[in-house]
This record gives C-alpha cells, structure tokens and sequence, in this order.
C-alpha cells in the first residue's frame, strides 16, 4: 500500500513527462525534422543567398546568357534607396495591404458570425459557396471579374447606371489606376476570404457554451458576451489570420499584373510585386532587382514585427 | 540516308551543308525529342501535325513536339525559358520587335551561314534586319500579319461617303458617318478605336514618318516631339473625341473588335486580317476593306507590319538538328500552308500567292506588307512595350490631354528605357 501511495504521490510531483525520456544528445528529434530543414534551405534558402549574391551584382540580360556579372557592391542598393519610385511604390503598396487585409479581417469576421447563426442548410450552403471560392483559380477569378466589370457589356457599369449614376454607364474601369486598384482590391478580398471565415469560424465553434451561460447568468447582454468572453477566446486564431493576410496582401502580385495587361499606365499602378518582377524579369536588371527585393524583406519585417512579437508573447502568455 | 544524298546533290551549298550534317549525324547517332514554341494562333494544327511528322520521318529516333504559347507575358517565358539548358526549347517563335531583344543578349544561334538556303532576298526585308545584330543573323522570318482597315460599305453610301483617300478623310468619314446614323442605331459611333490596339495606331505615326524614337549618334531620342507625330497624334485626338467607341476597353475586349462591329455599333474597325473571318455573315456582304489610308491623297502609308521571325535557342543542345526542323518550317510545304490556313504572308514571300482571297484580297496584304513600318530596332524596345508606355501614349491624347504634354513625358519615358545599358 505505502509503495502504492509513494507512486502515486511520484507521479503527481513528476515533472513533466516528456522531460524524462528526452537524453541529451539525441538523434532522433533532429533527424525528423532534418527533411523539413533541408526542403526550407532549398526552396527559400538557396534562392535568397542568390538573391543576396546579386544584388551586390550588376546582373542584367547579358549575364542570364552566360556572361560574367561584375561585382559593383552597395550600388544596387545605393540606387533603389535613393530612387523616389520605390518610395512611392513602397507606400503605395502598405496602403493597399491596409485596406485589403483590413476589410477582409472584418468582412471575413462577420461572415464567420453570420455561419454560426444560420440554420444548418444554410451553413453548409455558403461553405459550399466559400470552397468554391477557394477553390477557384486566380486566373479564372480575374477573368470574370474583369469581365463583371466590362466598359460596355459589363454587370456591374450596367447596374450603376440602372441605380441612377448614369455617369458609370461605360466608364473604363481598367483603364484608370482606382479603377484597377478597385478590382484588385475586391478579387483580392474575395480570394482571401473562404480562409479567414474558416478559421474564424472554426475558432468560434470552440468557444465554450459553460462559459458564455456563465457570463450571460452573470448579466452580461449578448454584445458584452461577444466582447469580454468571445473575442479574447478567438484572438490567436484572428491573429494569425490577420498576420497571414498582411504578408500575402504586401506581395499581391497576380491580380494587379492580370489586370496591368488588360492595358492601364503600369508606372502608376505597380505594386511591391510587380515592381519587382517588372525591373527584373521583365526588363532584366537582375541585380537591381534582387537588391530591391532584399530591401523590401527587410521593410515587410519591420513593418510586422511588432504584430509577430505580440502574436509570440500571446502564444506564449497562453501556453504558460 | 540515300534520298538525303540524291536530295543534296541538287546545289553546291545545300550539299555540303547536308553531307556535313550526315557526317556528324553518323558519328553521334544523335537523336533527339525537339521543342517547338510557336504562338497562339500562328500555326494550324494540321501544319504543326505535318512538320511533326515529316521531321520524324526525315530523321528517325528523333520527335518533334509542338508546344503553342500564348502571347501573354512571352518576353519573360522567354527570357527564363531560353536561359536554361535543360528548359529551353530547341526553335522558338519570337514576336517581330522583338527579335532584335533576344538576338542582342545572346539568346538566339547564330544562322548567318542559312540565309540563302532558307529563301535569301525573297524573305520579308524588314523581318531579317530585326534579327540582325552586328552583321549577323538569329532569326529568319516566319510570318507577317497586316492590319486592314474594315468598313460598312452599306452604311457609307447611304451617309454618301466617299472611300476615304486620305487620313484626314478617313477622320471626317467617322464623324460624317455617325451624325447621318443611317441605321437609327441607339449608341452608335463611328469607328472602334481601342488605345490598346497600339500596332494598329502607330501605323498612324508611321504614315506621317515619324516614329516613338530614332538612333541619333548612337543615342536614341524620342521622335513624339516631331512635326509628324505631332500631326498624326491630333488626327487620332481628334478621331477618339468625336467619333469613336471604346477607346478605352481592356485588351480582352479589344482584341474582339469584331463584337460592336458586328452589332452594328459601329461602321469602321481596323483590324489584323484574320478578324474576317469573325465578321457575321449578314454583314460580310456589306463589309469593304481598304488599306490605312496615306496623309496626301496618292500617296504611301506605311503600317505597323505584325509577325513573327523563328529562330533557334543558343541553349538548344540539338543545334544540328534544330537547323533541319528550321529548314522544315522556311520550306515551301510549311509557308504555303501558314498562308493557307492562317491567311499570314509567309516569311518567305515567294509563297504568298497562296494566301486565300476573302474578304481581305492577297494582293492588298502584299502592297501593305511591301510598304510597311516598324518600331525601333533598339535592344529594350521589348521593355517599351512591356511597360505600357505605347498604351500610356494613346491612352493620353485619347483622354483630351494636352498633345505636347503627353509626347514630353512618354517620350522622357522610351528615351530612358531605349538608352539603359
């Protein structure tokens, strides 16, 4: 009995478990996660320690053919710093991403609200609708939405000016930069959105009903449930969401470059990502390129550190 | 091998050529699967399918795989494609302006050594200078396309418009046409005129003899602020306020001038020839086609001719037999029927004769096509293009913008393009 007792009471004071079993100097762990290193060093490693090597290159056409790139040191960055485009194109770019990831954190957030409160058929309707939303390529999106938004034959120019705003019956929507930025932005949200919504919702499903009953038995309204007791609960999920959409809505790329063909001024409507890709595949200043890309990693870093370092100590604050 | 010979023996050149071509084919036993990018809409599949299976019967152990690309984006699929061993296609198609591109970076195989064997002064002039650098040639000409200007000829002559002789004429025949409305059609204007169309309207520059920019001293300057282009930009203001349709239409629509026509929106649209055959039938009966017109009556214009040069990849790891697929597509069967089937002028005109007579007779394309402009030959004329600044231009004057404003600016804009390094 008393052996009985004194394990018991072991087990209880036992550190936890995992601790015990792991030695020092292990293989194990290390080789399981050596495939996952290997993968990331190859997929993202390699091309940024060429892209590093580069932008300290004058690496142009010429060179993609085989000649040799001459070593020209900081004089890519020197020149992409002091260029007032990038600037632009920079700011340009966070106040795309602002607008964006903002209006779909909270369109996606009302509709994962909305999922919660429907009947069950209704529920599985749009999750049926949002997969399709997902699931449908960008190229296609884009397609019907340049097409929604035709001059002459469009819906949308059709239905402004049937709503009495007769001024939009035939107004070039790709043609003008707010135009292109318009349909950008709103492919953009709605190609964001089946994700936010499924994770918001899956989020909400979790919160737990004791506590919300114990809230309401306490006099809290409904508002005041969702406030104090509901959102804090989700926070991680919208967390990581909503750092995800920042990062994707930074580097937008294939929406505005689809929308640039259909023929708008490409100085006055590139993005980070098309600015990019322009100087460097398109018009094939490598080099420039690279250094470019390199200074707006670094940007894009600073610019979400203080999101990620919250969103640490929150995990952190919480696993504790 | 013995058909090859007797083949060969027919003229001095083409023999050694051959002989040395069995030669190393005899040492290596070199076959190989070939690559061949040709453009959307450029060749049939029943010439794809012919020059597949003549290269394999012509060389056994070896294929040849016809991959269509679409235009969009070609200058970077290129640009990557052709720099990789291992990824690049053996003969490419490459977009007539810009040949001059990828021959200058060295993306292309020297073929200087193939022009008399591949047709000589009977290719299209103008084609082979684009893929001319420093003396030698990377490309040879695949096919031409020529714009042609389409309209209701039912329409014209109940408005009693004459056959615009002049572009000026052709100016006032859009307005003339679309104050008469002789249809009663609700909306309807004169011409179609997309600013994205802008090989169709630097055809304009061209007549006048200007161009976006010209080789001074080894700089390039912008030509925009010409006397010429002057002229022809105010003609196309002029066009775009009063009498046109839209002007401002995404490419997708653009590249469907046909749709409005069709649906009797409008009387004139210009237009690659090919969009005959997208003309309704109630309308091809009223339909007349005519040349862009010259600034002075009796006179020559000069249009943007569109096209393709062929070459092969530096890269391509199969040179000698990439030269005997290239013979395959320059030879009399392949050209007859990329003017058959497509209605192009074969890059070697002596086949021309086969284009069928539609709508758009053979005779008016080889007249345009003879008389045609270009853009700059300039090694990033590619980028000029790339970046919109064409489209920025027209879509400019088309907005009622000031013409000396817009010329300064998207000329500053080619200017510091045309002279990076």
């Amino acid at each position: 009995m008393g052996t009985t007792l004194a394990d018991a009471d072991l087990v209880l004071n036992a550190p936890p478990r995992p601790r015990r079993r792991r030695r020092r100097g292990a293989l194990a762990p290390y080789l399981l996660v050596a495939p996952l290193i290997a993968a990331v060093m190859v997929a993202l490693g390699w091309p940024l320690i060429q892209q590093f090597l580069m932008s300290f290159q004058k690496f142009g056409m010429a060179q993609q053919f085989g000649a040799e790139p001459e070593w020209i040191g900081l004089g890519n960055y020197i020149e992409i710093l002091g260029n007032p485009t990038m600037w632009l194109v920079f700011a340009r770019s966070v106040v795309f991403c602002a607008v964006c990831a903002s209006l779909s954190m909270l369109l996606g957030g009302l509709l994962a609200i909305l999922l919660t409160k429907l009947s069950n058929w209704a529920r599985i309707m749009l999750q049926v609708s949002l997969l399709l939303v997902w699931a449908t390529p960008v190229l296609v999106t884009m397609v019907i939405w340049q097409w929604l938004f035709d001059a002459r034959y469009g819906l949308i120019n059709w239905v402004l000016s049937h709503i009495g705003l007769t001024g939009m019956a035939g107004f070039p929507w790709t043609s003008t930069p707010m135009g292109v930025f318009t349909i950008a932005g709103i492919t953009v949200i709605w190609g964001s959105l089946p994700l936010i919504v499924f994770m918001i919702y899956s989020a909400l499903t979790q919160v737990s009903r004791e506590v919300l009953e114990a809230a309401e038995l306490d006099g809290a309204g409904p508002l005041m449930r969702f406030w104090e007791v509901t959102l804090p609960l989700i926070t991680p999920a919208i967390m990581i969401v909503g750092l995800l959409q920042i990062v994707w809505d930074l580097r937008v790329f294939t929406q505005l470059y689809v929308l640039q063909q259909a023929g708008v001024s490409v100085d006055e409507t590139n993005l980070l990502g098309t600015y990019i890709f322009r100087l460097g595949i398109g018009q094939g200043q490598y080099g420039s390129a690279s250094a470019l890309a390199t200074v707006v990693l670094l940007l894009t870093l600073l610019l979400t550190w203080p999101y990620i370092a919250r969103m640490f100590a929150q995990q952190k604050g919480s696993s504790a | 091998m013995a058909r090859r010979n007797v083949f060969a023996a027919g003229a001095a050149l083409v023999a050694a050529l051959s002989v040395s071509g069995f030669v190393t084919g005899a040492h290596a036993q070199e076959t190989a699967d070939l690559r061949v990018w040709f453009m959307q809409d450029s060749v049939s599949d029943k010439a794809a399918a012919w020059l597949s299976s003549e290269f394999a019967a012509e060389n056994p152990g070896s294929t040849l795989t016809v991959e269509v690309q679409p235009w969009t984006d070609i200058v970077s699929r290129l640009l990557t494609s052709l720099a990789s061993k291992s990824e690049t296609p053996d003969i490419v198609e490459i977009g007539n302006t810009k040949s001059t591109t990828f021959a200058s970076v060295g993306a292309l195989a020297d073929l200087t050594d193939m022009y008399d064997q591949l047709g000589g002064d009977s290719l299209i002039p103008s084609f082979v200078t684009a893929g001319t650098v420093d003396g030698k040639i990377y490309a040879y000409p695949l096919y031409a396309g020529t714009s042609v200007v389409f309209y209701r000829k039912d329409l014209f002559e109940k408005a009693g418009i004459k056959v615009p002789a002049t572009l000026d004429e052709l100016v006032a025949a859009a307005a003339t046409v679309e104050a008469a409305n002789p249809d009663g059609t609700e909306g309807f204007k004169g011409i179609y005129f997309p600013v994205v169309d802008t090989h169709g309207l630097e055809s304009w520059l061209f007549s006048h003899d200007a161009n976006y920019a010209r080789q001074v001293d080894g700089k390039w300057v912008s030509g925009l602020t010409e006397p010429g282009a002057h002229a022809a930009l105010e003609q196309l203001q002029k066009l775009w306020t009063n009498s046109s349709l839209g002007a401002l239409d995404a490419r997708e629509t653009a590249t469907h001038p046909w749709v409005p026509y069709n649906n009797g929106e409008v009387a004139i649209f210009s237009f690659r020839a090919f969009a005959q055959q997208n003309i309704s039938d109630e309308l091809k009966a009223v339909t007349g086609t005519m040349a862009l017109p010259p600034v002075e009556a009796g006179g020559q214009s000069h249009q943007f001719l569109g096209g393709s040069n062929v070459a092969i990849a530096a890269n391509s790891s199969h040179q000698e037999l990439a030269k005997k697929a290239l013979t395959l597509i320059m030879s009399k069967e392949f050209m007859t029927q990329l003017a058959q089937d497509g209605g192009w002028v074969p890059g070697n005109t002596t086949f021309a004769d086969a284009i069928p007579d539609g709508l758009v007779p053979a005779q008016l394309q080889q007249q345009i096509a003879q008389t045609s402009g270009l853009t700059p030959a300039a090694k990033n004329w590619a980028i000029v293009e790339g970046n919109n600044l064409p489209i920025d231009l027209y879509t400019g004057v088309a907005k009622g913008e000031n013409i000396d404003d817009v010329t300064a600016r998207i000329g500053a804009g080619i200017e510091k393009v045309l002279n990076t390094d």
